[in-house]
């Protein structure tokens, strides 16, 4: 089936999907392009990024599932699977503000005051500030309720002493959004307050990661004796954690269409590296029954992340609560992103394992560094293990781990 | 495109899941007892649950998502009923030209009122099972032999297809002169496959279709041994909540354990794959759409292979009592092995699937999958 347009069919909203395709014919693609040209270098790109998004904020296709009165148009979910797949049908990148976008935009409207509203919310719409996620610490990665970074409020201003760590981003963004501990005292999860952070603040330094591929798109961030007026804390001192919790409502279950979309595009990819690469007895990978079967494996992975999320949606649509394939989405969608790389590779073959640089490179080594890279699929946002416990304990009611009897801040 | 199963259906499957829970007595079958349970067949059938996706003048009207959702409480209840023969016989009446001949028109009469009139597909090679046939004056004569037709042991009839340019469809009673039909015990008691010989087999002419019927009737046939092999899987994880929930050692309930607990949310992700592999073929077989080939292979493949894996996790949790014959674990693993290897285990799919899917690529480039 061709995903995009089944999604769009199904979500049935004809006169909302006329709009967005009468816009971007008209304001996207005479200036970009359709799929858009965009510079390589990534300073270029991003700059580049900046101006699609302000042109798609200025028609208010940026942030659709905020509310009318903060710019955005207050969307059904049925109206964000048209945009999600509308735009992926373009290859209209995400938003280079996504974070801004889906965490800090929903938090502030939920939980900013005005003057904080007014401040962020629509340079987050033009992606004029990008926001950097400051949660993950040294010590606390899994129970990020354990965070140690330091507020110490003091008057006028909250004084930050600390390390985040996997911030991506940190090296572009301007600002953070970092979880700090303003309570040492209280229970884990009851002494923790939400910041705002010029990343461009005196005492905080960013140093990248290298990652096993060889690049760096992570950071650590140091923050020593950061001063930042307490007007920054977003929602009540030491509520942090639920206000962390904000998303406006059902905007996650459509998520899935990027990842489904990408998922499919790197499988075709896939598809035609296994008819151009030749194996052992000199004719092309594909027409090995093992290729052959591992492809169809892959392709059903594909579509099972399309109809699992298109139950959801259903029952999100009709007014039921999100089933469990919100939370089973996940795992399953990045235990196939990880099989989905290593199956590339096995395609390509030795020569899929050399070097970008070596003569003779399958697709420039892009195989390799896309092995390489799902390796963290299955960590960052929450590791598959931690996933295993949601899924257990809110879905089907399993008891909580040994370790949170004795956890009282629990 | 449907994406979603209605409110109307959820109180289907409810119905059918209360009147299996009260009268599914599965366990008869394990005790050298028949194959069939005539009564539960007609109290299904006098509620409109046999032959379901019936055209509406041959006395259905549902559709064929409706056929597999009763499919999936089957499985879930390891219930002795045929659905996949009875299943075929509905395909072959809907697929049969208008109007239809008083003969086909008996057998859905005989259909809808709970009798075991089955459609003939071999568990091993589909309807490639070479049944020829003569005439003989007025009378028709049906010649040949198959010995693991799916569903075969509980058979009154058979709807057998002799395959030529087009397909005839021909009624073959059990105790017709020239039938035999042998009793094969197979891994799940429940649902027996038959050995069928017809030597000159005395049998009425139902219609004739042509051969890409066999394309839609196959299709069905995969995805309502998904649908059982789905509703087997939902009831193995049901009792293994229950049974890490309630089951003590260490002093706590072993679903507090992350080996235990993370197999069972494994589990889940396993079902959920199943139902949206199941539903999915549904839909798409109900509105015609033109992946539904592959998406009813893809059912088969993926429902089975993760209800199998779920079902050994679910044993394997258990510990010594998931390995008792008391213990019904086992009796939804002989349903979902069972759906498993019939018409094409999953590697089998799979790799047609990824044929497909490679076809237009290797083609460029001269080659063939």
């Amino acid at each position: 089936m061709n995903n995009l347009q089944a999604l769009i069919d199904a979500a049935d909203d004809e006169e909302f999907h006329d709009e967005l395709r009468t816009f971007l014919d008209e304001h996207v693609a005479p200036r970009w392009g359709t799929p858009p040209r965009l510079p390589v270098t990534p300073a270029e790109r991003r700059e580049a990024l900046r101006d699609l998004q302000g042109t798609l904020a200025d028609g208010r296709w940026v942030g659709i599932h905020w509310p009318e009165a903060y710019g955005g148009r207050n969307a059904t979910v049925a109206q964000q699977i048209i945009y999600n797949a509308e735009l992926a049908a373009r290859k209209i990148p995400a938003m280079l503000g996504h974070r801004g976008l889906t965490i800090v935009g929903p938090t502030l409207i939920r939980h900013g005051t005005n003057g904080q509203q007014e401040r962020f919310l629509e340079r987050i719409r033009y992606g004029q500030d990008l926001w950097a996620g400051g949660f993950s610490e040294p010590d606390a990665g899994s129970d990020l309720a354990s965070l140690r970074t330091r507020g110490v409020i003091d008057g006028e201003t909250i004084v930050v002493t600390g390390q985040k760590i996997w911030t991506s981003g940190a090296h572009f963004c301007n600002w953070i959004y970092t979880l700090v501990r303003t309570d040492p005292e209280a229970p884990k999860h009851k002494g923790i307050s939400v910041v705002a952070i010029p990343l461009d603040s005196p005492g905080i330094e960013i140093r990248p990661i290298r990652q096993i591929t060889g690049s760096s798109e992570f950071n650590e961030v140091f923050f020593e004796d950061v001063v930042v007026p307490t007007g920054n804390i977003i929602g009540r001192v030491n509520d942090g954690w639920n206000v962390n919790r904000t998303t406006l409502s059902h905007e996650h279950s459509t998520l899935f269409i990027g990842a489904q979309v990408r998922y499919s595009n790197s499988l075709a990819d896939i598809v035609d590296l296994a008819s151009r690469v030749r194996g052992v007895d000199g004719r092309p990978r594909g027409t090995e029954p093992g290729v052959q079967a591992a492809i169809g494996r892959a392709w059903a992975a594909s579509q099972l992340m399309l109809v699992n999320g298109m139950r959801n949606v259903g029952k999100v649509v009709t007014g039921g609560n999100p089933g469990p394939e919100g939370s089973i989405m996940k795992i399953y969608g990045q235990e196939s992103e990880k099989a989905l790389f290593e199956l590339a590779l096995d395609i390509a073959g030795p020569r899929g394992l050399l070097d970008r640089h070596a003569e003779g490179a399958v697709d420039r080594g892009k195989w390799l560094y896309g092995y390489l890279g799902a390796r963290a699929a299955t960590i960052g946002g929450g590791t598959s293990e931690i996933h295993r416990n949601k899924i257990a304990e809110n879905v089907l009611g399993l008891p909580r781990d040994l370790w949170t009897l004795s956890d009282a801040s629990d | 495109m449907t994406f979603r199963i209605t409110e109307e259906q959820v109180q289907l499957s409810a119905l059918v899941a209360d009147i299996l829970d009260k009268h599914g007595d599965a366990r008869r079958a394990y005790d050298k007892g028949p194959s069939r349970d005539p009564e539960l067949l007609t109290r299904l059938a006098e509620l409109g649950l046999v032959g379901l996706a019936l055209d509406e003048p041959l006395g259905g009207g549902g559709t064929f998502v409706d056929e597999v959702l009763v499919a999936e409480q089957v499985g879930r209840a390891a219930a002795m009923v045929p659905v996949v023969g009875l299943g075929i016989t509905t395909g072959v009446l809907d697929a049969l030209a208008a109007p239809q001949s008083p003969e086909a028109l008996t057998v859905a009469n005989a259909l809808t009122a709970g009798g075991y009139v089955i459609g003939a597909v071999s568990a091993s090679s589909g309807f490639g099972t070479g049944f020829a046939v003569s005439r003989d004056g007025a009378d028709w004569r049906l010649t040949g032999t198959a010995d693991d037709l799916l569903d075969g042991a509980a058979a009154d009839a058979f709807v057998i297809p002799v395959v030529g340019e087009a397909v005839e469809w021909f009624l073959a009673p059990r105790d017709a002169p020239g039938m035999t039909v042998v009793d094969q015990p197979s891994l799940d008691p429940t649902q027996r496959l038959g050995a069928v010989t017809a030597a000159g087999a005395d049998v009425r002419h139902l219609g004739t279709t042509s051969t890409a019927t066999l394309d839609d009737l196959v299709q069905r046939a995969w995805v309502l041994l998904a649908a059982q092999a789905t509703g087997a899987a939902g009831r193995g994880l049901d009792i293994t909540v229950e049974y890490a929930t309630t089951r003590h050692a260490f002093g706590q309930p072993i679903g507090r354990f992350q080996a235990i607990k993370h197999r069972t949310a494994d589990g889940l992700v396993l079902l959920e794959n199943a139902r949206s592999a199941t539903y999915n073929a549904a839909w798409a077989l109900d509105e015609q759409r033109a992946d539904r080939e592959m998406a009813a292979r893809m059912a088969k493949a993926v429902a089975t292979e993760n209800a199998v894996r779920l079902l050994h996790d679910a044993i394997q949790s258990h510990g010594g009592i998931g390995f008792t014959w008391e213990y019904d674990l086992h009796l939804l693993l002989r349903r979902a092995k069972s759906a498993q290897l019939a018409l094409g285990d999953p590697d089998h799919h799979f790799t047609a699937l990824g044929a497909a899917v490679l076809a237009p690529a290797l083609e460029q480039v001269g080659g063939t999958p």
